[in-house]
Parts: structure tokens; C-alpha cells; sequence
């Protein structure tokens, strides 16, 4: 299990692609924070020098709409980072792995390397059980890199704006970086099957990002049609990801909700999307066991 | 299982559907010896590599590598072999000597201090550090055939090892498969390159249609070799004369003359008994039979034979 795995490594290290999303979560999420704060108190310098055009002035009038971006600007403060920042990274992250998943397992089809692999005494499942601790290693390097720079991309504004850099509270920010890394794992698990599936990883690819946009609206629409569905719904993938990431329970102390319908709760959402993922992978390791492999 | 058969398969079956791409194949390759899976296009060479590699699952039938069964102890059976298959696959953004690495460092054991001198052993020291996707057709070769040796292997397994190589790049892969039977390694090599088979192989099969349809060595398989085509007037008469010669089993009129069918070393003889008739011939040209003649023959009365279909 230990050479498949330093193997494994010895590649992936030396691939451009992981770099590049490792970079791209990294960047965006300091451009991101970046850009929030010139677009936010650019419109607020407009709007308290009484130059704003009408169309911005919301309901409430100047005041109220100038007490909103400057709440909002707040949120830019490493206090809020478990709730800004840590979910920047989850929506950031979700489709990144949606891309690097599929190609992780997908690539060794298409560069025909699995029969190289294979052919050099790899067992099947040491296969499998390789790509999913990479991929596993992957997931927890990016949030980490994720949150950090989501971390640098606060307190450089914060310095920038004056704002208070205290307030962070780390333990709060390791939870949510966990529940947010935690929640990443069934769509990479189901994206990989999906790859190794259909041996491609561009089908991965594609179907991971129909499935996480079209699997949202449809249980939104579900709800909407009968909120007894919602039991129904809670048994999907989304609303116990969403669950996941809300971090309102410990903030608020009242039900988050989505559609109009509360969303499960931690745990259940938790247990939810580990049948999921070990679905997932139990229906890839059949699959990689039952068939052939040729140059079909 | 004598002690020095390394590779062998019983009752070897593989159906894809209705198709059967192997017949109940039965092969032995031993240490220090070369052994040629030959056979037409499609008739179940490389079928039966993956089916020794574990890499498809066969239908009926057993292979064994050293005594170890690849189904039911596949990783023991595989530590004991090296395979090229017959599109050479490697990482396209690692650089060849990567690529040998990569492999070495899943092999294990002694597999990495072989790195370097296979890549120079294949003439690919100069170009190891370039990336796999900048390699040539020959040099993509090379590489395969360096990875098959990176573990030490009992068992040397070649799907079509020479294809894309420039004349000398063959004639030093013919040269390597020797060394590699010197060494006391077992080697299968598939392959339609009869002229490559006919120079490295001590014995070989012949498939067709996933059944075997001949084994054996060059000389059996090529009858001994051959006979010679003589060019002279009196076809009709120097065939008479030619029949009741020693060692001829076969005279054929042609064009030019006739052709017989008989041993080395007979021109003379044959010179002679026509001379004695006064009937004397403008040439006698010696021609061996060759693998080709046989594999051709051999195929093309196969290939009327009614498909295998289920
Ligand atoms: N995965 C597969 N699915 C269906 N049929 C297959 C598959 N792999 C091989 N075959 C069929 O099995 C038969 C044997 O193929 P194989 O590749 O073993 O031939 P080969 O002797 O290696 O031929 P070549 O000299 O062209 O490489 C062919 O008819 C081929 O079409
Ligand atoms: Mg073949």
C-alpha cells in the first residue's frame, strides 16, 4: 500500500494541473476579498458624498443602504472568516475538485497508464485505494490552502481599511475548514466514479458539474412543489453539504434554512453523505473489478 | 511443473460476447529460452498478454508465472515479471527517466538503482530527462522495454516490441532478447515481424483465431527448409529425373523450370543426376523455406476455416 501510494505522489507532485488548482484557489481567494472591499467602499464613498444615482439607493433610503456595505464590509474582518471566508473556500473548492477529481482518476484511461500500472503488478484495489488517499490528501491541501489564503486576504485589508484584526477565533475557523472539507468528499468521490465509469475524464467533469448545479435546483423545486419532500430532498447530496457549511447553528442558535425548509442537522447530514461516499466508492471498486482491461 | 518452466498457461479461454478471441490455449515458455506467440491480426496475441497479466479476466483456463497462479496470487506472480504492451504508455509530462521511476518506485525492493542503467543499457541516457510526450515512436519503445526490466524479471513478456524501431534500433532489440535468454530469463514475444521471430526465437506458436495451429522449432515448423528452384529447358524431363533423386519429397513444374522440395546440402546430387540424363540446367538456386512461407500457408488455410462465433 505504501509504494502505490509514494508512486502515486512521485506523479502527482510533478504534474502541472494540481499546481494550477492549488494556485487558483490560493489567488481567488485574495483577489476575491480584494475585490469585495474597492467595489463595496467605492460605492460607499459615492453614496456619502451624496453622489450616488438614484437606482443604488435601495428601500430605507441612503442611511439604510450605507449601514448594509458597511456590514458588509465588516464581514471582511478575520472575525468573520469562519463565515465568509471558510465559504468562499467551500464554493471555490467544490468546483475545483469537480475538475481535479475526474482527471485524477480519468487521466491514467486516457494516457492508457493504468494498463502500464496494472501491468507492472499493481492489484486493482491497491489502484483504487491509492487514487482515493491522493485524492483524500488533495482535498485536505486545498481547504487548508483555501483557508489560509482566505486568512492573509482578511487581515490585508483589514489592513488596508483599519478595520479591528482582532476577533479571530481559530477554533472556530478549524471547524468550519473541517465540516467545509468534509462536505467536499462526496461530490470528488462521486466525480471520480463518474471518470473511472466512463474511463474519460472530460465525462466526469461534465456530468460532476451538471449533477452539483441541476441536484440544487431540483430539490429547491421538490420542496417548492411539497415541503413534505423535504425528507425526501434531505436524503440528497446538496441540502446536507449545505448543512455542512452553515455555520449560523453556533452564530444564531436558530435552524438555518434553505428553500423555505430547515435543513438537517449536522450530524444527520454527516452520516448522509458517508453512505454517499462509501456508495460511491463501492460501486467504482465493482466497476474496476469487473472489467477487462484492454485497449478497447 | 518442471523447475525451469516459467510461464505457463493451461486451457487458456477468453470470450468477449459471442466472440472467442482464445481458444483453450496451452503455451510454456522456459528459463533461458525465446519463445514466439505469432499470429494474424486479431487472432488473440495480445489477448492472451493480458490474460498472463491479470489485465483480463479469463473465461476458462489458468496461467501461472513461476509456479504462481496470476489469478489467485497475481502480486507475488507479477513481482516476477516484466511486460511491454503493445502500446507503450507512460506519464506524458514526466521525462522518461520519471516515468522508469514512477514504475521502480511501485516495484519496490532493488527496482530504482536499475533506473539508470536500463535507460543507458537502451540507448535512452542521452534523451532521459526529456518529457515521455516529446519522445519518439522508437524511443517510446525503448522506454517500454527498459520498464520490463526494472524488477528482475523470471519472465519477459513482448507485445510487438520492435514496432516503430529504424532497422539498427531492431536489430539491437534482437540482440537485447538474447541477452535477456542468456541471463536465464524466460521471454515471450509477440509479434507478426516474421524476420524478427525467425532471428531471436527458439521455438514458436502459431495462433490463429485464439487457437494454436502449430508449435514447435524453426526447423520443424519450416520442415527443415526448403529446396531449390532450378531453371531449365526440359521442364517435363528433369522433373521425371528429379523424382527418382534421394531426399526429394516434391517436384513442381514452373515457369522456368521446377522446383523440388529436398534437403540442404542435395544441389550437387541434383546437378548430377540430370547431367547423366544430358539435361543440363542454367541455374540451381538453393531456397529456403522460411517462416513466412509457413505462416502464410499456414493462416491463409485457417482463414477459410468458419469463424470461431459462438
Ligand atoms: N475489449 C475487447 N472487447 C471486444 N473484443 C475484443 C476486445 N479486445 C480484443 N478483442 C477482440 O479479440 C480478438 C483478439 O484481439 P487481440 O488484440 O488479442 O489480437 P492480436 O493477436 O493481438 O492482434 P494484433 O496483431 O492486431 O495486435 C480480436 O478479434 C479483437 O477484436
Ligand atoms: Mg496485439
Amino acid at each position: 500500500m505504501l509504494r502505490p501510494l509514494r508512486s502515486e505522489l512521485y506523479r502527482m507532485t510533478r504534474r502541472l494541473m494540481p499546481r494550477v488548482i492549488l494556485g487558483a484557489m490560493f489567488g481567488f481567494g485574495l483577489v476575491f476579498y480584494e475585490l469585495i472591499y474597492t467595489t463595496v467602499s467605492q460605492q460607499l464613498g459615492l453614496l456619502r458624498s451624496g453622489n450616488a444615482p438614484s437606482s443604488v439607493t435601495g428601500p430605507g433610503g441612503t442611511e439604510a443602504m450605507i449601514r448594509q456595505l458597511e456590514q458588509t464590509l465588516q464581514q471582511l474582518a478575520p472575525a468573520s472568516i469562519p463565515e465568509l471566508g471558510v465559504g468562499l473556500v467551500a464554493g471555490l473548492g467544490t468546483v475545483l475538485l469537480i475538475v481535479y477529481g475526474p482527471s485524477h482518476l480519468g487521466t491514467e484511461y486516457g494516457w492508457g497508464t493504468l494498463r502500464t500500472l496494472l501491468a507492472s503488478g499493481l492489484s486493482r484495489r491497491a489502484f483504487l485505494a491509492t487514487k482515493l488517499v491522493s485524492l483524500l490528501l488533495f482535498t485536505v491541501a486545498l481547504t487548508a490552502l483555501g483557508v489560509v489564503s482566505v486568512t492573509a486576504a482578511s487581515y490585508l485589508v483589514s489592513l488596508q481599511a483599519g478595520f479591528d484584526t482582532g476577533g479571530l477565533d481559530p477554533a472556530r475557523i478549524l471547524s468550519a475548514s473541517w465540516r467545509t472539507g468534509y462536505a467536499f468528499l462526496p461530490y470528488t468521490a462521486l466525480t471520480a466514479l463518474i471518470a473511472l465509469w466512463a474511463r474519460s475524464s472530460g465525462a466526469g467533469i461534465a456530468a460532476g458539474l451538471v449533477i452539483f448545479f441541476v441536484e440544487g435546483l431540483a430539490t429547491q423545486l421538490l420542496i417548492s412543489l411539497n415541503r413534505d419532500l423535504v425528507t425526501v430532498a434531505n436524503l440528497g447530496i446538496s441540502r446536507n453539504v449545505a448543512s455542512l457549511s452553515r455555520l449560523s447553528v453556533s452564530v444564531s442558535g436558530s435552524t438555518p434554512e434553505s428553500a423555505g425548509a430547515p435543513l438537517p442537522d449536522q450530524t444527520q447530514a454527516a452520516l448522509v453523505l458517508a453512505a454517499w461516499i462509501v456508495a460511491f466508492i463501492a460501486l467504482a471498486y465493482w466497476r474496476l473489478r469487473s472489467r477487462d482491461v484492454t485497449l478497447a | 511443473m518442471p523447475a525451469d518452466v516459467v510461464l505457463r498457461t493451461q486451457g487458456l479461454v477468453k470470450r468477449f460476447g459471442g466472440l472467442l478471441a482464445v481458444d483453450h490455449l496451452d503455451l510454456e515458455v522456459r528459463r533461458g529460452e525465446v519463445v514466439g506467440l505469432l499470429g494474424p491480426n486479431g487472432a488473440g496475441k495480445s489477448t492472451t498478454i493480458g490474460m498472463i497479466l491479470g489485465l483480463v479476466a479469463p473465461t476458462a483456463g489458468r496461467a501461472e508465472v513461476v509456479g504462481l497462479d496470476v489469478t489467485t496470487r497475481r502480486e507475488q506472480a507479477l513481482a516476477r515479471v516484466g511486460a511491454m504492451l503493445e502500446v507503450t504508455s507512460f506519464y506524458p509530462y514526466l521525462a522518461g527517466r520519471e516515468n522508469l521511476m514512477a514504475v521502480a518506485i511501485l516495484r519496490g525492493g532493488a527496482a530504482p538503482t536499475r533506473v539508470d542503467p536500463l535507460l543507458a543499457r537502451l540507448g535512452l541516457a542521452q534523451r532521459a530527462g526529456s518529457r515521455f510526450r516529446e519522445y519518439s515512436l522508437g524511443m517510446r519503445q525503448r522506454l517500454g522495454i527498459a520498464s520490463t526490466l526494472l524488477g528482475d524479471p523470471a519472465v519477459v513478456i513482448l507485445d510487438e516490441p520492435a514496432n516503430g524501431l529504424d532497422p539498427a534500433g531492431q536489430r539491437e532489440i534482437r540482440d537485447l532478447i538474447r541477452e535477456l535468454a542468456t541471463e536465464g530469463r524466460g521471454v515471450l514475444l509477440a509479434s507478426h515481424l516474421l524476420h524478427e521471430v525467425e532471428q531471436v526465437c527458439d521455438r514458436v506458436i502459431v495462433i490463429q483465431k485464439g487457437r494454436k495451429i502449430v508449435e514447435g522449432s524453426l526447423a520443424e515448423i519450416t520442415h527443415g527448409g526448403g529446396g531449390y528452384a532450378i531453371t531449365i529447358a526440359d521442364a517435363q524431363r528433369a522433373a521425371e529425373v528429379l523424382r527418382r533423386v534421394s531426399g526429394v519429397t516434391e517436384v513442381r513444374l514452373t515457369e522456368r523450370g521446377v522446383e523440388v522440395a529436398a534437403p540442404p546440402e542435395r544441389g550437387a546430387e541434383l546437378n548430377r543426376a540430370l547431367a547423366e540424363e544430358r539435361l543440363f540446367a542454367s541455374a540451381i538456386v538453393p531456397r529456403r523455406s522460411t517462416l513466412e512461407d509457413v505462416f502464410i500457408e499456414l493462416t491463409e488455410k485457417g482463414a477459410n476455416d468458419a469463424p470461431p462465433a459462438a
